[in-house]
């Protein structure tokens, strides 16, 4: 019984020892007090806790090393270097890789995939390829390039659904991410690289302005808060770009004063395959 | 714009893959990620090496982080500790190198700065000798100089707890320091 009376006063003793450390601590941390006031406080005195005190104050008198300016650096470059030799994939994704291959293998589903859209039993193969060849390219360039080609796409799917009713919203949700990746993709990549990449993004930013105005022209009232969205974003992207190529704002639509030299001829896909014209000259060729 | 939003913002930019964004956030927390990761292996190079791989993990694992009241500090110094735990098993007790910190208030004499030295040294290779879980809460608040709150969240436990392991390992590794220096006391009266 009496040792049980000793246990409990220990405890208590305890209890009370760490919540007066807790309590100095947090006073010299906070400024309110310095360890050699803690050490003269007669409750510190009593208890057994100055010796600890004594210890924490020794922490506090070293100070780890900042990192230098180069050391920084070299932490950068090492974590560059990590990136690059990381195994870029999880098994769950190799697992992917080697079922897309065989899929591949039997040549005439890809096919019919790659030609499927929204809602079709094969469209989910057909984005699962897309990102499958995302998470194996790393480089910026080559990323910001897929995916103009994959918003692309979305373009042209939603080119042959949303005049017809069927507009989801999760096709013009990837149109717009997809934009907006490349877009991020584009300022990693170094000039004079990226300058070429902002120009394709504006010939992109300019197509979709054009398909999704006319899409609008004819969209049912439920796809159309979808499409005007979509459409906002293609020309916020768009004046971005422009300006961070310094150029004008072209005096009138439909006179593209902003086409690189040397630029294939592009125009913009109709579901009956005519050629739509952006910026007076550019057909796109399928 | 306060700190939190901006952070917020950085975050959902980071996540999807934005070069600024992820170098805002590198260079806001690098200092704090490298000085833990060094006190706790006292090596450099290994410090250097580590911290990066921290940044690795942590963008790698962003996409899945959500706040849920976990700050992004606090996830990156798990993330820092699990790898120093890895780091360690890897070198299994190699002979720790020195800390190359500053002693403060530096007006000492060189006899009593090579005492002080000696000194944080000791007391980082005893540290190394507790459990895990106290080193973490002594270098996060002691080095780190980080509230009991901070401490509770960054290891998943509650203030009165991060109270209750820091007297305990202030109280080890005083017992440490005494079984130490008590043994050295005996080789030199021998």
């Amino acid at each position: 019984m009496g040792r049980k009376v000793g246990s409990n006063e220990n405890k208590a003793r305890s209890v009370s020892e760490h919540e007066l450390l807790a309590a100095c601590v947090d006073e010299v941390q906070s400024g309110h007090a310095s360890w050699d006031e803690c050490f003269a406080r007669p409750e510190v005195q009593r208890s057994g806790i100055a010796p600890l005190l004594e210890i924490a104050a020794q922490f506090e008198r070293f100070s780890p090393p900042e990192p230098s300016p180069a050391c920084l650096v070299r932490i950068r470059e090492r974590l560059a270097e990590k990136k690059r030799h990381r195994p870029a994939l999880r098994w769950a994704w190799v697992v992917a890789s080697l079922l897309a291959l065989l899929l591949a293998l039997g040549g005439g589903t890809a096919w019919a995939a790659g030609q499927s859209l929204p809602g079709q039993p094969l469209y989910p193969l057909k984005r699962w390829s897309e990102e499958l060849r995302l998470r194996w390219t790393t480089e910026a360039q080559a990323r910001s390039t897929l995916l103009m080609r994959f918003a692309d796409r979305r373009l042209e799917e939603t080119l042959h659904l949303c005049p017809q009713g069927d507009c989801p919203a999760s096709l013009l949700a990837d149109l717009e991410a997809q934009t907006e990746a490349a877009a991020t993709e584009i300022e990693r990549v170094p000039e004079p690289d990226r300058r070429v990449l902002l120009e394709r993004f504006l010939e992109l930013t300019a197509r979709q302005q054009a398909v999704l105005d006319r899409v609008l022209e004819s969209a049912p009232e439920a796809a159309r808060a979808g499409l005007q969205r979509a459409l906002e974003k293609s020309r916020r992207g768009h004046e971005r770009a422009r300006q961070a190529l310094g150029k004008e704002r072209p005096a009138s639509p439909g006179h593209g004063k902003e086409e690189p030299p040397g630029q294939e001829e592009r125009g913009t896909p109709t579901p009956q395959g005519q050629k739509t014209q952006l910026h007076g000259r550019k057909t796109w060729k399928h | 714009m306060t700190q939190e939003d901006q952070e917020r913002s950085w975050l959902e930019r980071a996540r999807r893959g934005d070069g600024e964004a992820i170098g805002e956030l590198y260079r806001r927390y690098a200092h704090a990620v490298y000085r833990y990761v060094y006190y706790r292996l006292g090596d450099v190079e290994q410090a250097e090496d580590v911290t990066a791989d921290v940044f690795v993990r942590a963008l790698e694992a962003l996409p899945r982080f959500r706040e849920r009241g976990l700050p992004f500090s606090a996830w990156l110094y798990r993330i820092a500790a699990a790898r120093v735990a890895d780091a360690f098993r890897r070198k299994r007790r190699r002979p720790m190198e020195p800390l190359a910190g500053d002693l403060t208030e530096s007006s000492a004499g060189p006899e009593e700065v090579a005492e002080e030295r000696w000194r944080a040294e000791q007391l980082r290779r005893l540290v190394g000798q507790l459990p895990e879980i106290q080193q973490q809460v002594l270098v996060l608040r002691f080095v780190e100089r980080l509230s009991h709150a901070e401490v509770a969240r960054i290891i998943g436990r509650s203030e009165g707890a991060v109270r209750v392991m820091q007297h305990r390992a202030l109280r080890e590794l005083k017992r440490l320091l005494e079984q130490e220096d008590g043994a050295e006391s005996r080789v030199q009266r021998k």
